[in-house]
């Protein structure tokens, strides 16, 4: 069920927001327990909001399409009397006294918190594998990761357990679980989303977004989320004319075989829809990354510097990352800073020729939980960096960016597309998106928790 | 010029243990190698990026 059609069972009073939530929280009992996407399940709360969802609602007092329905927050957002543990020992008994921005909106949009979701520690790393609350597992195969650091969102929406979860996204981390758990998955604008109240990792590459089942969907939570929101959810859109740009370089460079042969029908599937195919060629992305790299390592410190006094309460990556950030000097920070106004500059040229681009989202689908490296074309590659490698440079020129299903691998991996738009750009995300989406009709599969062999 | 991790390391408060840099030196120096040229290359009145009404 989408939230349009849970928002229209609602006002049908076909079904109730107690029942919703007690479908979810019945789903989460049944469910969680094989893909860990849970650390804190709000389950006596989460009740007695929906009854008073349902009263307002039946006292005609509608507070728009996320009225009444199950989501779940990353465990990095703040919660008012809720425990928030950032998926770190520092602050596993930390119970804030005040919602994060985005818990409020969605609060006030009606949302009915069930749980907080499992992460990557401190939302610093891509396989979700954490060494104090435990793996979180791909419901397509719960033998490989499902992306990170908002694995748990991604696997708890894929599961059907909460129609939204919100992620945050520094270097890919709504994106990547996005691609791997086949959901859609918005990184917004740069601050089009408040961070005040998220746990923070890089004050400059840090975005806040939804992660949803559809792409309607997802537009319809990010008007909810959103600063000045447009309040644009698309219904049935002509792309006619669209010009999309597909890059003739570095995208398609080192990129796995099934991820390629899905790439070219989605690129199909936009021209048959009437869009203009252009081709470009992008700016030096590699270059692009290694800034982001250098931001990333030197804020992540300037965050959590203060707990480095408790080395071994840290999981081990996360701890060597903190460690070359406190090696990289102010000068070279302040250079990444002043390179990234000439890499921004240079990346929004391309927006005179075209509306958006089409990139994969990650060059692989999901890897195994404990896989550190992975075959691509033939050659070994870190897991960490080419998860990352289409990503992370999206978050330093602060652009929005949407991952979404465009296909499954043979042995029934999701694969994920990112569509980029220029600064504040979202509703152009949100049309083309949706006519994507329609026309390769990939939202009705579900993960059957299939268990892959030895 | 090359960065001596190892010295940068062991003068941190609190210290990086030697086994760790031994890791995580080779990570910088590649990361370093990089990043040199970008550096090199910033014309000069550059101003540092401070925020989203740069992206426009």
């Amino acid at each position: 069920m989408t939230i349009a059609e849970a928002a229209s069972a609602l006002r049908a009073r076909k079904i109730s927001s107690r029942e919703l939530t007690d479908e979810s929280l019945q789903s989460i009992a049944r469910e969680n327990p094989k893909i860990n996407a849970f650390i804190t399940i709000t389950e006596e709360a989460a009740r007695a909001r929906a009854d008073a969802m349902d009263a307002e609602l039946a006292r005609g007092h509608d507070r728009g399409p996320l009225h009444g329905l199950p989501i779940a927050h990353k465990d990095l957002m703040m919660t008012r009397g809720v425990r928030t543990t950032a998926g770190s020992k520092m602050f596993a008994d930390f119970v804030p006294r005040e919602d994060a921005v985005v818990v409020r909106k969605l609060n006030d949009a009606g949302a009915v918190m069930v749980g907080k979701t499992g992460l990557h520690e401190l939302a610093y790393g891509i396989t979700s594998n954490n060494p104090h609350f435990g793996a979180v597992r791909n419901p397509w195969d719960t033998e490989r990761i499902p992306g990170g650091s908002s694995g748990g969102s991604g696997a708890a929406v894929a599961a059907g357990l909460v129609f939204l979860a919100t992620g945050t996204d520094t270097g890919g981390s709504i994106r990547i679980p996005s691609s791997f758990c086949g959901t859609a998955g918005l990184k917004p604008t740069y601050e089009r989303v408040s961070r005040r109240g998220v746990i923070p990792l890089s004050l400059t590459l840090d975005h806040i977004g939804p992660m949803t089942r559809t792409v309607r969907d997802c537009a319809a939570a990010f008007q909810a989320m959103a600063e000045e929101p447009s309040g644009y959810v698309p219904t049935h859109e002509d792309i006619q004319g669209v010009r999309i740009g597909l890059p003739s370089n570095y995208y398609f460079d080192r990129l796995d075989a099934e991820v390629a042969t899905a790439m070219r029908s989605v690129v199909q599937a936009a021209a048959a829809l009437g869009a203009r195919i252009v081709e470009i060629r992008v700016p030096d992305m590699d270059a692009i990354n290694t800034v982001g790299r250098v931001l990333l390592l030197v804020e992540a410190v300037s965050n959590l510097g203060p707990y480095l006094a408790r080395r071994a309460d840290f999981g081990s990556d996360v701890l060597a990352l903190l460690d070359q950030g406190r090696l990289i000097s102010g000068a070279e920070y302040a250079d990444a800073q002043r390179v990234r106004r000439l890499q921004i500059r240079e990346f929004s040229k391309l927006w005179t020729e075209v509306d958006c681009i089409f990139t994969p989202a990650t060059p692989t689908p999901a890897p195994k939980i404990g896989q550190t490296t992975i075959e691509i074309a033939g050659a070994a590659e870190d897991v960490r960096l080419a998860s990352t490698r289409f990503m992370r440079a999206i978050n330093v020129l602060g652009i929005p960016s949407l991952a979404m299903p465009c296909g499954f691998t043979r042995s029934g991996l999701p694969i994920g597309l990112q569509i980029l738009a220029p600064p504040r750009q979202e509703d152009a995300l949100w049309r083309i998106g949706a006519e994507i989406e329609d026309a390769l009709a990939l939202t009705r599969r579900s993960p059957q928790f299939v268990v892959s062999g030895p | 010029m090359m960065t001596d991790y190892k010295k940068l390391a062991s003068a941190l408060d609190p210290p990086i243990p030697a086994s760790d840099i031994e890791k995580i030196a080779p990570v910088l120096e590649a990361l370093g190698k990089s990043f040199a040229p970008l550096r090199a290359a910033i014309p000069s009145g550059t101003d540092m990026w401070t925020g989203p009404e740069d992206a426009a």
